[in-house]
């Protein structure tokens, strides 16, 4: 039986590899410092979709997204960000860790047929069962 | 005969600023709707429209001379306006208006040709003794020569397009081994973009301020300046921002390129407004560079700290009237700074970025003026220039008119397309430009980015990707959260998270 685990932060790690990191529940509020502010997303016909902060209305418009990756223009800025839980973060750090440390093994597959996917990549490990 | 009606050989943004003080000198005028731009906002500002729809030449009909006169005859026009580019400095089109008893809104044919030849007017300037950079006394034929003159007046060098502008058709050459290249492009490039592929020589002055004087000219012979306008905030020769007056030059050599300014007009009997544009380098020396016989893009500036307006002295003065005020009477009151927002990416190198312009709120303050052609519902098209707007704004000094710029780049709000707003923001935060100490080579060599961003920004835009993954996942529970705990999870899905890396 699957029980859920309950997720305390989000990050937005940025192309620029900078990375946000935000509590869970996601709030309409950002602490800088010891102060708290507060972020709304809004729409109106005149703006469109805008963020407000403080008290300063910026221009947003979500380009693309494909799963956790989000293309997002800002104040006419363009950023990618993709959303990393705590545990898809250590995964990442551990895949990248281990990049380029795997020599390349020609395998036989058991039963001929055609690949339509591959569900392992380089770094992953191969168990008995 | 006086002016009655103004066909506008033009579209955007200037076609509309003509008409507007066409229509407060009460005179009419007539737009040219093209098949591009069938519900160009300019449109609705003529009293006439004639429809060119169903032309489907590939030359744009603001390009066709025969097709111009014909429409300007037909209209019953008795004026051509033709505002910047196209036609605007085309000696042949001037005299195909004259010879078909159409007033031309401009210099004359003869003018035009001579400041238009860059090497006639280097000559013409030469014999008044007006400071030049050196250079070939005329067209070079081949690059054998252009070595022979570089080496005698040492390098580096710049190859320009006689017949040229803009920066097309223009190289600097460094090195005797780089000449043959550039001089083989230089041509080339010169041959495509003005039909002309003859090219001159001069000393590179490098790092040096661009900086222009407005001119108007009379057809009794009077001949003024009306002050400076510092352009150096260019990219590959293309201006991006400019200012009235210019913190480089105080009284003493305002009152010196001034004066050279007329000298240059003088020289061809120079009628209408038109602009002597020079080089100022670190020792404030100046050389002359290039008369541009039109009205250009940037004249608000000026028009902002003389008071006067260009276009209605455009038109009086074809109108054969006398400038109604001398030298001694063009008083310069604050600052003025233009930004060209352009549908441009500038995080990828300024690179064109047409489209449909989705929302379009511009500031309203009084010291904001807008020139622009473009409406919510407009189209940036890749057949003409990317200019969406001019932001012109104004202040007591050039620390006021910044501090509003500032605030102005703030209250604009463009969709649809990127534009260079954020190239503007950075640039009213940047020490060198603040400081005044900037030249031509500012954007390639003083800049690591072209765009303003703050942390706090990046921050929103991170915490928007956030909360939109949360709508997207979280609360729709499409992600087994399961998979924390390291339990039993579809290869499928890991498969799929796998790939995002």
């Amino acid at each position: 039986m699957n029980s859920k685990l309950k997720i305390d932060k989000l990050y937005a790690l940025s192309s620029e590899s900078k990375k946000f990191s935000f509590p869970m529940p996601l709030k309409n509020k950002i602490k800088i410092g010891k102060r708290e502010y507060i972020v709304q997303l809004k729409a109106d016909e005149i703006y469109g979709t805008y963020i407000l902060w403080k008290n300063r209305k910026y221009s947003v418009e979500v380009v693309s997204s494909r799963q956790n990756k989000y293309e997002i223009l800002f104040n006419d800025i363009s950023y990618t960000f993709t959303v990393e839980t705590p545990f898809s973060l250590q995964r990442m750090k551990v895949l990248n860790s281990k990049k380029g440390k795997v020599e390349q093994e020609s395998v036989k597959a058991p039963m001929p047929g055609k690949i339509i996917d591959v569900l392992v990549r380089e770094g992953s490990n191969v168990l008995r069962r | 005969m006086k002016i009655q009606k103004i066909l506008i050989a033009n579209r955007g943004e200037i076609a509309i600023r003509i008409m507007k003080t066409a229509q407060m000198m009460k005179i009419k005028t007539v737009a040219v709707k093209t098949a591009v731009e069938p519900n160009a906002m300019y449109l609705s500002f003529a009293d006439e429209i004639f429809d060119n729809t169903e032309d489907v030449s590939e030359i744009p009909v603001f390009l066709d001379i025969e097709k111009i006169i014909a429409i300007a005859l037909k209209t019953g026009a008795n004026a051509v306006h033709p505002g910047y580019g196209f036609l605007a400095e085309n000696a042949y089109f001037a005299q195909k208006c004259l010879d078909n008893k159409l007033i031309f809104i401009g210099p004359s044919p003869d003018a035009i040709y001579k400041m238009g030849n860059k090497t006639i007017a280097r000559k013409l300037a030469m014999q008044r003794g007006i400071p030049m950079a050196m250079g070939s006394e005329g067209n070079i034929s081949n690059e054998e020569e252009a070595v022979e003159i570089a080496d005698k007046i040492g390098y580096p060098v710049i190859i320009k397009a006689a017949s040229g502008g803009g920066g097309r058709g223009m190289r600097i050459v460094r090195k005797a081994e780089e000449m043959e290249k550039m001089f083989f492009i230089a041509s080339k490039e010169a041959e495509k973009a003005f039909n002309d592929p003859s090219v001159f020589i001069e000393k590179y002055i490098e790092n040096p301020k661009h900086i222009e004087f407005q001119i108007l000219g009379d057809t009794k012979g009077n001949v003024i300046h009306l002050g400076e306008r510092e352009c150096s905030i260019q990219r590959k020769h293309q201006k991006l921002l400019e200012e009235a007056p210019s913190c480089a030059i105080d009284k003493k050599l305002r009152k010196k390129m001034g004066r050279m300014a007329v000298e240059i007009a003088k020289t061809v009997n120079y009628t209408s407004a038109g602009t002597v544009e020079f080089l100022l380098d670190s020792d404030k020396n100046f050389y002359f560079m290039e008369m541009n016989t039109r009205i250009q893009v940037e004249h608000p500036v000026t028009e902002i700290v003389t008071g006067i307006d260009l276009i209605e002295q455009q038109i009086r003065i074809a109108n054969g009237e006398a400038l109604k005020f001398h030298q001694e009477d063009i008083k310069f009151t604050g600052w003025a700074i233009e930004c060209r927002i352009n549908a441009e990416n500038v995080q990828a190198g300024f690179a064109p970025d047409p489209g449909k312009i989705e929302n379009l709120t511009m500031p309203s303050e009084p010291y904001v003026r807008v020139d622009t052609g473009i409406q919510a519902g407009s189209s940036i098209v890749a057949n003409y220039d990317s200019m969406i707007a001019k932001l012109i704004v104004s202040g007591k000094d050039r620390k006021e008119a910044i501090k509003n710029c500032k605030m102005a780049l703030d209250k604009v709000w463009i969709r649809g397309t990127k534009t260079t707003l954020p190239f503007f923001r950075m640039l009213v935060r940047n020490q060198k430009f603040l400081n005044g100490s900037f030249t031509t080579a500012f954007i390639e060599k003083d800049l690591d980015k072209y765009y303003f961003n703050s942390e706090y920004e990046k921050m929103l835009a991170a915490w928007l990707a956030t909360k939109l993954f949360v709508e997207e996942n979280l609360q729709a529970d499409s992600i087994s959260v399961d998979f924390e705990n390291g339990k039993e999870m579809s290869p499928w899905l890991l498969n799929k998270r796998i790939n995002q890396f």
